[in-house]
C-alpha cells in the first residue's frame, strides 16, 4: 500500500471542506461563508493499492498570511512536503482564485487543479476551457462539483497519475520584469550556497519570496545568522517596488489566463449585486436581519412544540409504568427521577435543537450570514469590533467552542481577545432547553418573543463589554473589514438536513455521556445522605443549594436553581436535567415549577438571563484557555461572564417587575 | 417614467397595491395585538406587525424607485416579495405548531382556522403574482446592462 500526502488548498469559501468530506466520507462542518476551516482537518481514503492522506487546510487569498489560520495554510504548504497539492477553485471566479495558484505552483510541489462548482458556472453562463487552463498553467484540471461528488473520482485519478511521475514539477512560470528577475537570480545564487537553512524550500522560491516581501522567512533566516546582502542594504522603497512588480506580474498572469480560457454568456441565476442592494441596505439591512432572527426563533418554539408534548407523553408513560412496578425503592429512586426525571427532561428539548439547527444551516446555504456580517460590520465598527468578528458570533449560536476557534480569522490580537471575551454571551443552543421550559411555562403564548429577546440580550451585552474593553483596554482602532460575500445559493434540502443531523446527534451524544453523568451527580446528592427525603434541604443538594443561596439571595433564585446553575457549569443542558431530576421527574417538570411559589415570570425570566450570561461550558473554557494561550484574560473571561450575568438579572429582576409584575 | 410608457406597468401597479396590502395587514396585527380592536381575523401580533410594516416600507422604497431606476424597482419588489412569501411560511409552521400543540394538550379551545389569520398569509397571497413576475425580470438582469429590457 502506498502512501499519498496530499493537500486541500485554496481561496476561502471555494469548497475545500465540502471536497474533503466528498474525498475522505466524513462530515466536517461546511458553510457558504469564508472562515469555516480554522486549523488543519486530516481524513484517508483508500483505492486499490494507494492510501490517500488529505489535509484540509484554511482558506487563504496568498501566501503572505496576515490571520493565524492563515498561517497555519501557509505553513502546510511551504514546510510540510505533500506528495501533491490540490488547489480548489471557483469555477465562478477563476481570475481572483488564480493569484494563489500563480504563488503555489512557484514552490514546486506536485499541483492539481480542481474547478469546483462548475454547475454553477454553466448555471451563471460562464464557459471554462479547461484544456486552455490546463496548457497554460501545465497543471491538470478537473473539473468537479463537490456537493454531489461529481468529477471526484477523475480528479482521484489525476492524483495518482501526478503523484506517481518521477520527475520534478514544471509548472508555467510567471514573466517577471527583467530587473525583478535579475534579484531573484541573483539572491537565489546566494541563497544555494546555504540551501540547508531553508529547509524545504527551493533557493529559487526563497528569493521570490523574499522579494515579495515575507518577514517570515526574513526573520527565519535573520535567526539563523544569514545575512542577504541585498534585503539588508538595499532603499525600503526600492523593495517595495519590486515587491509592487512581482504582484503585478501575478495579477497578469492570471487576467492572460483568464482570458483565454472563460468566456461569458448569458446566465440563469438571480444577479447577487442587485439583491445585495436591498439585504445590506443601509436602512433595511439590520432591520431585515432582526426579522430573519425573530421568525427563526418563533419557528423554533412552536413547530418543535408538537414533539416537545410528544416526548413528554413517552417518558411520562415510563415514568408511570416505572411507579407500578414493585421494585427496591433506591432503584426506583435512580431510574424515574435520575434517569427518566434528568435525561429524560433534557432530551424533550431534542426537537428544538434539530428545528433551531436547520434553519440557521438553510439561512447559511442561502449566503444570507455572510450578509448579516457584512450589514453587523458598521455597528460592530462603531462598538470597536472587527465586521469579521460577527462570524464567530454567529457561529456561536450554534455552539461557543467552534466560535471561539473561529477568531483565528482576526488578524488584530486585540480584536481576538475582544471577540473571544464576548462570544459566550452569544447564547448557544445548549441553553436553548432552559428558555424553552422557562418561558414555556412562565410565558405561555410570549414564549417566542422571551427568547428572541435573550438572543438580542446576548448581543447587546456583547457589544457593551466589546465597547468597555475597547474603551478601556485595547485603545487601538479595530482593523479595516475585507470580506468576500459568496454567491446566493438555493438551500439544499439535503445538506440542511444532514447539517441538522450532524449537529442534533452531537446534542444527543452530550445527552448521553456529558449531561447523563451530571444529572446522576445530581441525583446522587439529592439522595444522599440515606434516609433524607429525596430532593430535600437536608439533602447534599439541598445543603450546597442553602449554603450558596445568600449569594443569589437578591435575585431571588430558590435553592433548586442555584444547584442548576452550579451543575450547569459542566454543560448548560444539566440546568435543565439537574431541575428535572430535582422538582421529581421530567413529568412533573412543568407543573412543578408553575406551582412553586418562590418562582414567578420575572424571577424566571432574571433566571434566563443569568444562564444567558454567567459561564460558558467546561469545554467552552478549555477552548478559550487554549485560543488566549494564558490563564489571565481565561480569568477575565470567567469573571467578566458571571459579573455581567449578576448585573443584568438583577436589573432584569428590579426593572422588569414594573412592567411584567412579580 | 411615466406608468403609460412602462413595459411592465400592470406590475408596476400591482407593487402599489401589495405595498398598501402589506401596511394595512401589519397595521391591523399591531392594533389587534395592542387590543384597540378585535374585530377583524387577523393575528395579534405585535412584533409581526413591526415586521409587515418594515416589508410595506421595502415595498413603497420599490415604487418610488420604479419611477426612474427600473432594476431598483425589480431588486426591492422581488426582495420584499420574497421575505413576505417566506414569512408567511413560517407563519403557517408557527401557528400551525401552536394548533396542534393546543390540540395534543387536550385543550377545547383549539380552533384550526387561526393558522391562516396571520397577517403575513394575506399579504403573502397578494404578493405571490407580484413575485412570480418580478422573478422572470431580475433572471434576465444576470446580463447586466441590458438589464430588464
Amino acid at each position: 500500500m502506498k502512501d499519498i500526502r496530499i493537500l486541500l488548498a485554496g481561496n476561502p469559501n471555494v469548497g475545500k471542506t465540502t471536497l474533503f468530506n466528498s474525498l475522505c466520507g466524513v462530515h466536517q462542518h461546511t458553510g457558504n461563508y469564508p472562515g469555516v476551516t480554522v486549523d488543519i482537518k486530516e481524513g484517508n481514503r483508500q483505492i486499490n493499492d494507494h492510501s490517500l492522506i488529505v489535509s484540509d487546510l484554511p482558506g487563504t487569498y496568498s501566501l503572505s498570511a496576515f490571520t493565524p489560520d492563515e498561517q497555519v495554510a501557509r505553513d502546510a504548504l511551504l514546510t510540510s512536503n505533500p506528495d501533491a497539492v490540490v488547489q480548489i477553485i471557483d469555477a465562478t471566479n477563476i481570475e481572483r482564485n488564480l493569484f494563489l495558484t500563480t504563488q503555489m505552483m512557484e514552490i514546486g510541489i506536485p499541483m492539481i487543479i480542481a474547478l469546483n462548482m462548475s454547475d454553477l458556472a454553466d448555471e451563471q453562463g460562464i464557459t471554462i476551457d479547461a484544456e486552455c487552463l490546463e496548457k497554460n498553467l501545465k497543471i491538470p484540471v478537473v473539473r468537479i462539483v463537490a456537493r454531489t461528488g461529481e468529477g471526484i473520482d477523475t480528479l482521484v485519478e489525476n492524483i495518482i497519475r501526478v503523484t506517481g511521475q518521477k520527475t520534478r514539477a514544471t509548472h508555467k512560470e510567471i514573466e517577471y520584469p527583467h530587473s525583478v528577475t535579475n534579484y531573484i537570480g541573483e539572491i537565489g545564487n546566494y541563497l544555494s550556497s546555504h540551501a540547508s537553512l531553508l529547509g524545504k524550500l527551493s533557493p529559487h522560491y526563497a528569493a521570490i519570496r523574499l522579494m515579495e516581501g515575507d518577514e517570515h522567512l526574513e526573520k527565519m533566516l535573520h535567526d539563523q545568522g544569514l545575512v542577504i546582502p541585498f534585503i539588508d542594504k538595499s532603499d525600503p522603497a526600492e523593495r517595495d517596488g519590486i515587491a509592487e512588480d512581482i504582484l503585478l506580474a501575478r495579477y497578469r498572469t492570471a487576467e492572460e489566463i483568464t482570458t483565454c480560457a472563460v468566456k461569458c454568456t448569458m446566465g440563469q441565476v438571480l444577479p447577487a449585486d442587485l439583491i445585495d442592494q436591498v439585504l445590506t441596505h443601509r436602512f433595511y439591512g439590520i432591520p431585515i436581519f432582526l426579522a430573519c432572527m425573530w421568525f427563526a426563533f418563533q419557528v423554533t418554539f412552536s413547530a418543535s412544540n408538537p414533539f416537545l408534548v410528544g416526548i413528554e407523553y413517552i417518558f411520562g408513560y415510563f415514568t408511570e409504568l416505572m411507579n407500578e412496578v414493585e421494585m427496591d425503592p433506591f432503584i426506583q429512586s435512580f431510574l424515574s427521577d435520575g434517569v427518566i426525571g434528568g435525561v429524560g427532561s433534557v432530551f424533550v428539548f431534542v426537537p428544538s435543537i434539530f428545528v433551531m439547527f436547520l434553519l440557521l444551516s438553510i439561512l447559511e446555504d442561502t449566503g444570507y450570514l455572510a450578509r448579516a456580517a457584512f450589514v453587523m460590520d458598521r455597528l460592530m465598527h462603531s462598538i470597536g469590533l472587527h465586521g469579521r468578528s460577527f462570524i464567530p458570533f454567529l457561529i456561536g449560536f450554534g455552539c461557543n467552542v467552534p466560535a471561539i476557534m473561529a477568531t483565528r480569522t482576526l488578524q488584530s490580537k486585540a480584536d481576538r481577545i475582544i471577540t473571544i471575551i464576548t462570544i459566550p454571551f452569544m447564547s448557544c443552543a445548549a441553553r436553548l432547553p432552559v428558555y424553552v421550559l422557562f418561558a414555556g411555562v412562565f410565558f405561555g403564548a410570549a414564549a417566542g418573543n422571551v427568547i428572541f429577546f435573550l438572543y438580542v440580550l446576548g448581543i447587546f451585552v456583547a457589544i457593551v463589554t466589546a465597547l468597555i474593553f475597547r474603551r478601556l483596554v485595547f485603545k487601538d482602532e479595530p482593523s479595516p473589514f475585507i470580506m468576500e460575500l459568496p454567491p446566493y445559493r438555493k438551500p439544499s434540502g439535503f445538506a440542511a438536513a444532514t447539517h441538522m443531523w450532524h449537529k442534533g446527534r452531537e446534542y444527543l451524544k452530550r445527552a448521553g455521556i456529558v449531561i447523563f453523568g451530571g444529572v446522576l451527580l445530581v441525583w446522587a446528592l439529592a439522595t444522599l445522605p440515606a434516609g433524607v427525603e429525596y430532593g430535600s434541604v437536608d439533602s447534599l443538594a439541598g445543603i450546597i443549594g442553602q449554603a450558596l443561596h445568600p449569594v443569589f439571595a437578591p435575585l431571588e433564585f430558590n435553592w433548586q436553581l442555584v444547584v442548576g446553575l452550579i451543575f450547569g457549569f459542566i454543560a448548560k443542558e444539566v440546568v435543565v436535567g439537574s431541575l428535572g431530576t430535582l422538582y421529581g421527574g421530567e413529568e412533573m417538570l412543568e407543573s412543578s415549577l408553575a406551582a412553586d411559589p418562590t418562582l414567578s415570570p420575572i424571577i424566571a425570566l432574571a433566571f434566563m438571563v443569568f444562564v444567558l450570561l454567567y459561564l460558558p461550558c467546561v469545554a467552552a473554557l478549555g477552548v478559550i484557555r487554549q485560543e488566549m494561550g494564558n490563564w489571565k484574560w481565561t480569568g477575565i473571561a470567567i469573571g467578566w461572564g458571571i459579573f455581567m450575568a449578576y448585573i443584568f438579572a438583577y436589573l432584569v429582576l428590579h426593572i422588569g417587575s414594573l412592567f411584567i409584575g412579580v | 417614467m411615466s406608468n403609460t410608457t412602462y413595459p411592465h406597468k400592470y406590475l408596476y401597479g400591482w407593487t402599489v397595491i401589495v405595498t398598501l396590502t402589506t401596511f394595512i395587514a401589519g397595521f391591523l396585527s399591531i392594533l389587534e395585538g395592542a387590543r384597540i380592536i378585535t374585530r377583524f381575523f387577523i393575528l395579534p401580533d405585535i412584533p409581526g406587525g413591526c415586521i409587515l410594516i418594515l416589508i410595506s416600507f421595502i415595498f413603497a422604497t420599490a415604487v418610488m424607485k420604479g419611477r426612474s431606476d427600473r432594476p431598483g424597482w425589480i431588486s426591492f419588489s422581488y426582495v420584499a416579495s420574497l421575505l413576505l412569501l417566506v414569512f408567511a411560511g413560517c407563519s403557517v409552521l408557527i401557528e400551525g405548531g401552536n394548533v396542534l400543540t393546543t390540540i395534543m394538550e387536550g385543550e377545547e379551545e383549539a380552533n384550526i382556522l387561526t393558522i391562516l389569520s396571520p397577517g403575513f398569509i394575506w399579504a403573502g397571497i397578494i404578493a405571490i403574482p407580484l413575485y412570480l413576475g418580478v422573478s422572470k425580470l431580475l433572471y434576465k438582469c444576470s446580463c447586466r446592462g441590458e438589464c430588464c429590457e
